[in-house]
């Protein structure tokens, strides 16, 4: 028996010319519709309200959002200040005599508002009051001073002028 | 890059997918169907399995692993179509074994769509008598002209084992029909 080499043209030729096997007319085409509208469904326009299409509602979505966002922050962020003042607080109730370095990394975790009060009040206390003392002795030390040297003098000048008057 | 590696890159890209199919349709359906004919042998049976073969093609591809070339899957998933159909309505076609050869011409000639003659007839008588897997590998040797190798794939038996009941098949069959005439 001679062997075949086939196109898909020969086929329905072959089968139906050894076999008797037919097929109905533009069965092919037919067959291959129906194949198609089982497998592929078809593309509907999608119907949606005008509100929701995108361009309306990821604004409106993202406005939400940082509504929501907004509101979170300014209610959480009070609560912060104050935890972050009673933390500094207690930090210098512990240890008065923390170093300057601590203070600052301290204060790196402070809001500036409370590192400005703090800094008024340190300066207040140690640089002001300190320059007034230090002022204030200063006065005391010259006028001590003064009043020592006066007292030399005259002691000096009542020793001499006895000596001078009586020698 | 040859027609089938293309077409296969193409199915397995969704957007591509729809019109690639429509190739595929159109480069495979005569031939599958065909194939699938000869095993349930009536139209409308092999117009069902067809249908239902090119359904598992579309939805199975993503999971083609191409292992096996694009032509033998189809034909395999046609063929294992065929044989689910056979099982499921109970129907005695292509089986070779004597007592079902009646039940194989029956079916023929009731289908609408078989329009042969004596000789054709006979030729169908003759190739329904053959042991099951000489009847398998000549079809699908002689009719759908697949090659040794493909055939092999599809039936999972080894070349030689096939080209020998091949041969003898052809032998049977010339036999047959010279004793006819």
């Amino acid at each position: 028996m001679k062997k075949l080499k086939l196109h898909k043209e020969d086929l329905s030729r072959l089968h139906k010319d050894k076999l008797g096997m037919d097929i109905p007319e533009d069965f092919f085409a037919k067959s291959k519709e129906n194949i198609l509208n089982k497998v592929i469904e078809p593309e509907t326009p999608k119907q949606t309200v005008f509100w929701l299409r995108p361009i309306i509602a990821y604004p409106i979505a993202a406005s939400i959002i940082l509504a929501i966002a907004i509101t979170f922050w300014m209610k959480n962020n009070p609560s912060e200040i104050k935890n972050q003042m009673s933390n500094t607080e207690a930090i210098k109730l512990i240890s008065p005599d923390l170093l300057e370095s601590d203070f600052l990394i301290a204060s790196l975790m402070v809001s500036d508002s409370e590192m400005n009060d703090y800094l008024d009040r340190y300066l207040i206390k140690n640089v002001v009051i300190e320059a007034e003392l230090s002022e204030q002795q200063l006065e005391n030390i010259f006028i001590n001073s003064v009043l020592i040297e006066d007292s030399l003098i005259n002691h000096y000048l009542d020793k001499s002028l006895i000596e001078n008057i009586v020698l | 890059m040859n027609r089938d590696t293309e077409l296969i890159k193409k199915l397995k890209n969704p957007e591509l997918k729809n019109e690639a199919f429509k190739d595929l349709l159109d480069l495979y359906q005569e031939r599958l169907y065909w194939h699938i004919r000869k095993i349930v042998i009536t139209h409308d049976n092999a117009n069902d399995v067809l249908q239902e073969t090119f359904i598992r093609i579309f939805r199975g591809m993503d999971s083609f692993k191409e292992k096996s070339s694009l032509h033998t899957w189809m034909y395999k998933i046609a063929y294992n179509e065929s044989l689910r159909f056979i099982e499921k309505n109970k129907i005695q076609t292509s089986v070779s074994i004597e007592q079902d050869h009646n039940t194989y011409i029956k079916n023929l000639t009731q289908d609408e769509f078989f329009n042969g003659n004596e000789l054709q007839l006979k030729f169908n008588e003759i190739i329904s008598k053959l042991p099951s897997k000489q009847q398998r590998v000549f079809q699908m040797k002689y009719f759908d002209d697949l090659s040794f190798r493909e055939i092999s794939d599809l039936l999972d038996i080894s070349e030689n084992t096939l080209k020998s009941a091949y041969y003898t098949a052809v032998k049977t069959i010339e036999d047959n029909i010279l004793a006819e005439c």
